[in-house]
């Protein structure tokens, strides 16, 4: 933390600062402190598992997905669309067309902070 | 990378393809989802690149899938074109092929934007992504704020120094758009989205998570209103099947 431009930060806890600038720079000081100390942490906004998910680098995301959609493909997941009715594409004619014969089984896939999927 | 995912784009680059990788598998590489099973991408549709294409997707054996068929004016009306490789290594796979989003702007924008990963694949840019994701769609919406989230909390942002702004046009966390607003306070007073004058009024989080759903309301609305006519049109293409 920086200290304040003029005078020491003892002097302006005892009010004997140089004027209005310190008492300005205190001021100011002490609202950062104040931001700097409520800023939320990534576990705190996200939960745990999905800040261990932000904490990767876009790269290590990348290939963290392509392995776990192999694993899903391994374990016999659809690679079909899902029922989604508020996409402008759905349509259950289409579905049907999609879901064509391919004897898949769905795998179960927990999601962290049992969000939806993707 | 996974092999299948990696044939397609490989084939795609193999063949001049001019394409950006866009929806879920962008969303993962950005931090907001975890596993997709498709691919979406954007491309340029002129008659060159859809020459090349046509091609790509030979090589892969892909057919197209239900409504609409694979044709230039569909695509650039807005629609998305769904295919279904059938190649070996990629069996199964369903490619999604669009060259126009709502909200977004034209693609060769977009492809000077976009975010060229060391694999040589493009991906839209994080800000392109953002804008293209807020859609009618429920799923859609915790992903936009996720992918905001995750760039607020990376050690280097994917947009540089114009982070603060894009955050606090983008977010949709109440917690972090009090914080940004506290610590940005210049970028903020000039933004004018209502959410952020809100917070930079002092307002509690319970009023900025309203205006938020107010927010998010209003843009479903729009997009909504946006694919009624295409909606009509895939209908009519259904029908004369």
């Amino acid at each position: 933390m920086c200290e304040p431009a003029s005078g020491s930060r003892d002097d302006i806890t005892r009010g004997r600062s140089d004027g209005p600038r310190a008492a300005d720079t205190r001021d100011d000081m002490d609202t950062m402190q104040a931001v700097m100390r409520s800023r939320p942490t990534a576990e705190e906004v996200a939960g745990p598992e999905w800040a261990a998910w932000y904490a990767l680098t876009p790269m290590q995301r990348w290939e963290a997905g392509q392995r776990l959609f192999a694993e899903y493909v391994a374990m016999g997941g659809s690679l079909e669309p899902e029922i989604d009715t508020q996409s402008p594409f759905w349509s259950d004619e289409d579905f049907a067309s999609f879901a064509r014969a391919i004897p898949v089984h769905r795998a179960s896939r927990a999601e962290p902070g049992g969000a939806e999927q993707p | 990378m996974q092999p299948s995912v990696q044939l397609v784009l490989a084939t795609f680059e193999r063949h001049g393809v001019q394409a950006i990788l866009m929806g879920g598998q962008a969303c993962v590489y950005y931090g907001a989802s975890e596993v997709t099973r498709d691919v979406d991408v954007a491309i340029l549709s002129d008659a060159s690149n859809l020459a090349a294409l046509s091609t790509a997707m030979r090589e892969l054996q892909a057919q197209v899938i239900a409504v609409p068929p694979f044709m230039k004016e569909l695509l650039d009306a807005g629609h998305a074109v769904h295919f279904r490789c059938a190649a070996p290594a990629v069996s199964g796979l369903r490619v999604d092929i669009m060259s126009r989003m709502r909200g977004v702007d034209p693609f060769p924008v977009l492809w000077e934007r976009r975010t060229l990963l060391a694999n040589g694949v493009g991906v839209l840019s994080l800000p392109d992504l953002v804008l293209a994701k807020k859609t009618q769609r429920d799923k859609d919406w915790p992903m936009v704020r996720r992918l905001i989230e995750a760039d607020y909390f990376a050690p280097r942002s994917s947009v540089g120094d114009a982070a603060p702004s894009f955050w606090l046009r983008e977010c949709r966390t109440p917690s972090l758009l009090q914080n940004l607003v506290a610590h940005h306070p210049i970028e903020a007073s000039r933004e004018t989205r209502p959410v952020v004058q809100l917070a930079v009024q002092g307002a509690t989080a319970e009023a900025i998570s309203q205006a938020l759903r107010d927010e998010e309301d209003a843009e479903r609305a729009i997009d909504a209103a946006y694919w009624r006519p295409l909606k009509k049109q895939l209908e009519a293409l259904r029908h004369s099947r």
